[in-house]
């Protein structure tokens, strides 16, 4: 393996594991904390309005994720839907920073801790590594394609 | 067993939200204000809305509220000392038709 494989394969395995933890984190933090999670919700101003399905479609939305990551078989459709959820983020995030930078943060757990730039920073972050991630899962299915075409039958 | 990892840090980040999160599930008690400005001309504009000066402070408990509308008054709200909500802080909007 050449050693630029080597640090696609471990990027890969940091990004999985990260998405994995993060969203099993905020998620189940969000329904633990719901009625906080939900007051949070209520106070943005572009969202007062679906505040209540929103603080319970985003932690199920992330949970539903962490179990397409878990599944190899769909590992792509979960970084898709990752990809989706962190750049929906990033944009509300960016929004509050704009317009609203006075209120707290809707965030699960710990995550509350952060500034708004900080959690943009994170985000930005991640997203970054699910791009790439998803490249190379795309550059390693044309390599697997390459090779049942090469292959010749014994 | 590289499998299995994933499961692993499943576990991992419950035990860590477990640890990390308040998990009350009652509402969040605290001060309940009026706005002022319920039925008045501006009801509606986003700097009144806003405007922690709009609010007057009614006691601890739930405000009788009801419909979608207007703005009549926030729950679950901690003082700013000056006998208005502190919008910085967590709070419950409550509207009114």
């Amino acid at each position: 393996m050449k050693k630029s494989e080597k640090i696609l394969s471990l990027l890969y395995i940091v990004t999985d594991y990260s998405l994995i933890f993060l969203f099993t984190y905020t998620g189940i933090s969000k329904l633990m904390d719901h009625n906080n999670f939900e007051t949070t919700l209520l106070q943005s101003p572009i969202i007062r309005n679906q505040g209540e399905i929103l603080s319970w479609l985003i932690p199920f939305a992330e949970l539903f994720t962490v179990f397409l990551l878990l599944l190899n078989t769909y590992k792509q459709v979960g970084y898709l839907l990752s990809l989706l959820l962190m750049a929906m983020f990033t944009g509300y995030i960016t929004y509050m920073i704009l317009f609203i930078p006075h209120l707290p943060c809707s965030c699960g757990g710990i995550l509350k801790e952060l500034s708004w730039s900080n959690h943009l920073l994170l985000n930005s972050f991640l997203i970054m590594l699910i791009i790439i991630s998803l490249h190379s899962i795309s550059k390693n299915k044309n390599f697997i394609a390459i090779n049942r075409l090469s292959r010749k039958p014994v | 067993m590289k499998k299995y990892f994933g499961i692993l840090v499943v576990v991992l980040a419950l035990t860590a939200s477990a640890f990390s999160v308040n998990h009350k599930s009652e509402k969040l008690s605290g001060n309940s204000y009026t706005y002022d400005l319920y039925g008045q001309p501006g009801q509606d504009l986003q700097a009144n809305i806003d405007d922690p000066a709009n609010y007057t402070f009614v006691g601890i408990g739930t405000l009788p509220c009801s419909g979608t509308a207007h703005r009549c008054g926030v729950e679950s709200a901690t003082d700013d000392g000056f006998g208005h909500p502190d919008f910085t802080k967590t709070y419950t909007p409550r509207t009114k038709n």
